[in-house]
């Protein structure tokens, strides 16, 4: 203890940190323990009610947790808490396992240097502060020490706080030297903080999440950090903030880039989920009036392309994407130069990338009519991906001739979401309008999977649509009673032989498809038949229904559409 | 020995989209798209011209059209999960029923004979019954199954049965009048596309994914005999008036009519493989038994005056 007692400054700013980076992780979805989750008005109210909370109040709430009684009283004193009753329910059965250690440990280990530091430094004591600790002493007996140490620790905060706000205008130029600034000032004010014992308040101007779907102007919300927070989800949500911030300073040191994969990976215990970082990315370079790009941070990058053509980046390197067996991950749009097509002339965008990977290892797509260059997003397309489609749909192949774009998507409403989100550019980006034009492919045909492949492709093997239903019947079930017209049928079981491999709609499938019809009932008329028959039916199909009859499925229907055959 | 048949009338545009609910009274014949509109052609007419179009009917498509026997009322049920009441004599709408329960949205219906009655199936698998005449209209039975999704419903001729296909290959029978359910009806492992009482309620037909039409006894809940000859999902299974006949519809764009006297299938209708959703008899006003089909177009078929009629 008397060596800890050497470099007390030191001690304390080590022990702040562990106090953020020793939490229990709480198995919680994370957005929503730290509050930021996508209804941010009520969010914002939580913060704003945090901060108006004053120092006494302040040790009403946190006294009783580091007296040595049990999680009883602690479950008395969460409801105070304007932030715990939403998540009371889940953790009441185990929160006395957990607040207690969690709390009780920290304050009783890293607090203890406190007394001699006290009375050993008494410029930074108020004159007041010995004699509140004597009477909360008496008054509260039942106090053992470590509370009583942790109350010393509180009350001997100054009234000093410190407020950063980020409010800066939209500016994508601005050096990344600013932006180490900004953050500089931060780690400068909590340096501060941490020596006089006063209170860092940190507001950011960030945009409602909500209001980026619809199409109202974007709405300001403010998103308020205090350290030291008077929870221990507040210390957290800190802790998260400021060690986002080292990454990004880390980043534009070195000059790297970060994924925001990678970013959640650093410190999985400390983000608890990739939504908490992704929003605080967002935050930040909402709140800084940069670009994502300026904080040296992107999204991973997702989408695969695999076909006769090269693209040039502009760091001078050629990617050739004719590489047989594997795909190329598509690069951001700022890193390509430019991009030559050979003798293509069509464009084939695949959503998954179990398809992809099987056309791109085969090399049939040389085979293909067209030659199709075969884009695949993985699901849904990030922005990297839409952002190559349209650049590939505003580009000319070597024969001056621009390129047909067709899409092979799933037979389910998801598919079919996605078709569209290729084709119009998504919900997100129709909102802000600035990028509506720059990711949509407008000229992008459905190909397929279509219901009447379904029928044509996939009925029972070695036959088109005619089968006879004896072979396709097997013993047990239905017990005829009644007529033999055909003997040999007694005492059988149908299984349905064609169509075969689909699967049944679920109840959120016909949530989805309901929701996108009501989205585009009068807008596009040949996906919404596709989701009438979808819930009609009842059946979907993924774009494997095809089975070892792809490749003759993509001969076809390509070839049909090229000479004027597409129905 | 077999029926011979010829294509009446085949009405090509009738609708922008596919058409998946069909009604007939003996002066309608009524048909719902995945467009917004119900159109109504005339049943009587041998050019079957279009003499009414409900506009505005359901915004995102109909899926379901139940008639009563006596050609007063018609339901029809929508994407959007609702049921619109319709009052056949003044060519009007008359109520709807918009279910409370967002999860038991309706999707399957029929009427009664009257038309008073009103039997819906929903996403959750309630049955319940709703009397028509009343305004708003008044929910009478609420049956529970197991929560699988309703694909079909029907009423017995004097109201006094209920039948429900569900997605599971369940088939239940309720009694109305005690508010029981009679059956359970065990054996088809596949969604059941339609469920429909013999016009003396004698006999259930039963018909789905398992190709197979089965034919049960209501009272005893025995399965007496079935129908194979189908090599797709079944879609749809209707009476021919006097209870000598059956139609069935297909996927794979197959209209076959059985006899159940001699329990075969007498006519195989269809050149297209486009699916037919519906089919039924039409209202008999000749000798023969005249259908009408829905898929792709509606199309009439005439007996061939001559053949056999049993």
């Amino acid at each position: 203890m008397s060596s800890n007692l050497e470099d007390l400054d030191d001690l304390e700013l080590s022990n702040v940190i562990d106090l953020y980076q020793n939490q229990t992780p709480i198995k919680d979805d994370g957005s929503e323990y730290f509050g930021w989750s996508d209804d941010d008005g009520t969010n914002a109210a939580e913060d704003t009610s945090v901060c108006i909370i004053d120092e006494s109040q302040f040790l009403d709430l946190t006294t009783p947790i580091f007296t040595s009684t049990t999680g009883i009283k602690i479950q008395d004193t969460l409801p105070t808490n304007t932030q715990i009753p939403e998540i009371l329910p889940p953790i009441q059965p185990a929160d006395s396992s957990f607040l207690l250690p969690s709390l009780q440990l920290p304050s009783t280990t890293q607090n203890l240097p406190e007394i001699p530091h006290s009375t050993a430094a008494p410029t930074t004591v108020t004159s007041a502060s010995p004699t509140t600790d004597l009477t909360t002493n008496s008054q509260e007996p039942e106090l053992d020490l470590a509370s009583r140490l942790h109350k010393v620790f509180l009350e001997n905060r100054g009234d000093e706080t410190i407020t950063i706000i980020w409010e800066e205008p939209d500016n994508s130029s601005r050096p990344s030297r600013w932006v180490l600034e900004k953050i500089d000032e931060v780690f400068t004010a909590w340096l501060d903080v941490i020596d006089s014992k006063g209170k860092l308040v940190i507001k950011l101007r960030g945009c409602e999440r909500r209001t980026l779907r619809s199409r109202s102007q974007p709405k300001w919300v403010w998103k308020t950090l205090v350290y030291p927070g008077p929870c221990q989800r507040d210390n957290q949500k800190f802790g998260a903030f400021v060690r986002l911030l080292e990454l990004v300073r880390e980043a534009i040191k070195l000059d790297k880039i970060y994924t925001k994969r990678d970013i959640y990976y650093k410190d999985v215990a400390l983000f608890g989920s990739q939504r908490t970082v992704d929003n605080l990315v967002d935050d930040i370079a909402s709140a800084l009036g940069v670009p994502r790009r300026s904080l040296h941070i992107t999204a991973a990058a997702k989408g695969l392309v695999c076909g006769d053509l090269n693209i040039f980046k502009t760091d001078g390197s050629i990617i050739n994407c004719c590489i047989e067996g594997e795909g190329v991950l598509i690069p951001s749009s700022t890193d390509i130069e430019k991009v030559e097509i050979k003798d293509s002339d069509t464009v084939l965008i695949i959503e998954k990338e179990a398809i992809f990977r099987t056309l791109a290892e085969s090399g049939d797509w040389k085979r293909l009519p067209g030659r199709p260059i075969f884009v695949c997003g993985k699901g849904y397309p990030d922005i990297a991906t839409r952002e190559f489609a349209h650049y590939l749909y505003l580009t000319k192949n070597l024969a001056g001739q621009y390129l047909d774009f067709y899409c092979l998507v799933d037979y389910d409403p998801h598919g079919l979401d996605i078709f569209t989100m290729y084709k119009n550019g998504s919900l997100i980006s129709r909102a802000s309008g600035t990028f509506y034009e720059q990711m949509a492919v407008p000229a992008l045909r459905h190909l397929g999977v279509k219901f009447c492949d379904i029928l044509e492709y996939c009925s029972a093997e070695g036959n088109d649509g005619s089968a006879s239903s004896g072979q396709n019947m097997e013993d047990t079930g239905i017990v005829s009673t009644g007529n033999e017209q055909e003997p040999r049928n007694k005492r059988v079981r149908y299984t349905s032989s064609p169509p075969q491999g689909l699967l049944p709609m679920t109840l959120h499938d016909r949530a989805k498809a309901v929701s996108m019809l009501q989205r585009d009932h009068n807008t596009a008329v040949e996906h919404t038949d596709d989701l009438r028959k979808l819930l009609f039916v009842g059946y979907k199909a993924e774009i494997q229904v095809l089975g070892d009859q792809l490749f003759r499925y993509l001969d076809e229907k390509l070839g049909g559409q090229r000479i004027g055959l597409a129905s | 020995m077999s029926k011979q048949y010829l294509t009446a009338l085949t009405i090509d545009n009738a609708h922008e989209s596919s058409i998946y609910a069909l009604g007939v009274t003996s002066d309608y014949t009524l048909t719902g798209s995945g467009s917004s509109v119900i159109k109504l052609h005339s049943t009587k007419d041998a050019a079957h011209p279009l003499v009414h179009t409900f506009t505005d009917a359901h915004k995102l498509g109909c899926h379901h059209i139940a008639v009563s026997r006596t050609g007063k009322r018609a339901v029809s049920a929508g994407f959007e999960g609702s049921l619109k009441i319709w009052d056949l004599e003044n060519l009007e709408a008359n109520g709807e029923i918009a279910d409370v329960n967002k999860d038991g949205q309706i999707w399957a219906i029929a009427l009664s004979a009257d038309g008073s009655r009103c039997l819906t199936g929903s996403h959750n698998g309630r049955i319940r019954i709703w009397d028509l005449d009343k305004d708003p209209s008044l929910q009478l039975r609420d049956y529970e199954t197991k929560n699988i999704f309703t694909l079909c419903v029907d009423l017995s001729a004097d109201g006094k049965l209920a039948a429900s296909g569900h997605e599971n290959g369940g088939v239940y029978i309720f009694n109305n009048e005690t508010g029981r359910m009679l059956h359970s009806l065990t054996g088809l492992m596949k969604p059941i596309r339609d469920v429909s009482f013999s016009p003396s309620g004698k006999l259930l037909a039963v018909c789905g994914d398992f190709q197979v039409i089965a034919i049960y006894d209501v009272h005893s809940g025995e399965q007496v005999f079935n129908f194979t000859g189908h090599t797709s999902w079944v879609f749809s299974v209707g009476w021919s008036e006097t209870g000598q006949f059956l139609v069935t519809s297909s996927f794979d764009g197959k209209t076959k009519i059985w006899s159940m006297d001699s329990r075969t299938c007498v006519t195989t209708l269809g050149e297209s493989n486009q699916p037919i959703f519906r089919a039924s008899f039409l209202p008999k006003t000749g000798a023969g038994e005249n259908l009408v089909t829905v898929g792709t177009a509606i199309t009439y078929y005439r007996e061939a005056s001559g053949a056999g009629t049993n």
